[in-house]
């Protein structure tokens, strides 16, 4: 009994707590569309195409916040309902099942402020002499599980001389968990998956390179854009804000440093950001 | 028993389904890729097909229109599963012959399990009103 009750008011605690970061990223959201639609409105004078941007934002936007959100409202309701009939492994399947949708959205929130902040000149980055190398390496170690996992050949190439460089550790292995997730969520069991870190003219480059599926062409223009999803994929199991990149590029560039993409002959894609050597 | 199966790729959202449908008593088997879907239901012959729209590899409306011709399934009593309970598509999939409709972003799942006894006539309550209601 007393198990249940934990388990219900957690469950409430944590649906509370959503729904708060939902109304957040829901105004950020909304402000952002507003902003682009003035934009395409004030730019191209195209009635038709501004109303495709608005529908297709709005459905984005309705289908991201709906879709983490309908598990943790069903899963919650399943508990509190029937938690004298469920056993205690489904209960706690439920409850993992709510924890790790708050997290999706939890996620998506953050990106949103992230990205508003970028926009407005407001993001900050705190930079300090630091490894990068080790950085790089802890990274490479955090994905060497999930690489392995789907039978992807993961490894990573570090110059020694690029270890000293001013940069904002937190902020690049943001960067870095863009690019590297990314790499390994496109790529195909038996693909192959390189970091690679590099002195190059008095910068450091450093590079994620893969073998999945690629990038449409005519997405590539864009890929740096908001709401783009890169590989086409319109469905639910493909989770995401497509923010990943925009906020890669806004932290690169607070850097003084730049981000792009190139073709990774004969298959795939790099992502490639350099930072100053101060 | 009666067979359920359930076409959605969000996982956790077909275990929320799939935990109370099977604790009305049915038995339920998942498909997350709209691919495999019709091979599966062929093989299956299931009683009834829950259906979302939006999925890899073929969406649910060319899935619902691909039963629906065909002699062996077009009997199959089907609900669509939608995040957009106004658009185009909820229109659509009711003119193809879908039974119902449930929006996932609402989903009270006993009320779901009910809906599903409705539809295969196992509720008293055959009052209730399907589409719309």
């Amino acid at each position: 009994m007393i198990e249940s009750l934990i388990t219900i008011t957690s469950s409430i605690t944590i649906l509370a707590l959503v729904f708060l970061f939902l109304y957040v990223k829901k105004f950020q959201e909304i402000t952002e569309l507003h902003r682009q639609i003035e934009e395409l409105e004030k730019h191209a004078g195209d009635g038709d195409r501004v109303m495709k941007v608005r529908e297709e934002f709005l459905a984005m936007i309705i289908h991201e916040l709906r879709a983490p959100l309908s598990v943790i409202k069903g899963s919650a309701d399943l508990i509190i309902r029937e938690a004298g009939t469920l056993t205690k492994d489904q209960i706690s399947e439920l409850l993992d099942q709510i924890k790790t949708s708050s997290s999706d959205l939890l996620g998506m929130v953050n990106d949103m402020l992230d990205v508003s902040k970028i926009e407005a000149g407001r993001f900050e980055i705190y930079p300090k002499d630091a490894v990068l190398n080790d950085v790089l390496e802890e990274e490479y170690k955090m994905y060497v599980p999930l690489a392995s996992e789907k039978g992807i050949d993961f490894s990573i190439h570090l110059d020694p001389y690029v270890s000293h460089v001013r940069f904002d550790p937190d902020k690049i292995r943001q960067v870095l968990n863009n690019l590297l997730s990314n790499a390994l969520k496109f790529t195909p069991q038996g693909g192959k998956v390189d970091l690679l870190s590099e002195k190059v003219d008095g910068k450091v480059k450093i590079t994620v390179s893969d073998t999945g599926i690629g990038i449409p062409e005519q997405i590539k223009a864009k890929l740096f854009n908001k709401f783009v999803q890169g590989a086409a994929g319109n469905h639910s199991s493909e989770k995401g804000t497509g923010l990943g990149l925009v906020i890669a590029k806004g932290i690169v560039e607070a850097h003084n440093g730049s981000i792009w993409m190139e073709d990774n002959k004969p298959k795939g894609v790099k992502f490639l950001f350099t930072l100053p050597i101060s | 028993m009666k067979k359920i199966l359930i076409v959605e790729d969000d996982e956790s959202f077909y275990n929320v389904c799939a935990t109370a449908i099977k604790l009305k008593g049915y038995d339920v088997v998942h498909v997350s890729d709209g691919s495999q879907a019709i091979e599966r239901i062929q093989s299956e012959s299931p009683d009834l097909v829950l259906l979302d729209i939006v999925l890899p590899g073929m969406s649910g409306l060319d899935i619902l229109q691909n039963l629906k011709e065909m002699e062996e399934t077009k009997n199959i009593r089907v609900i669509m599963l939608t995040n957009f309970g106004t658009d185009a598509n909820v229109d659509k999939a009711i003119e193809l012959g879908a039974e119902d409709y449930i929006m996932k972003y609402n989903v009270v799942p006993h009320e779901l399990a009910e809906r599903v006894a409705i539809a295969l006539g196992d509720s008293a309550d055959t009052a209730v009103k399907f589409v719309g209601d």
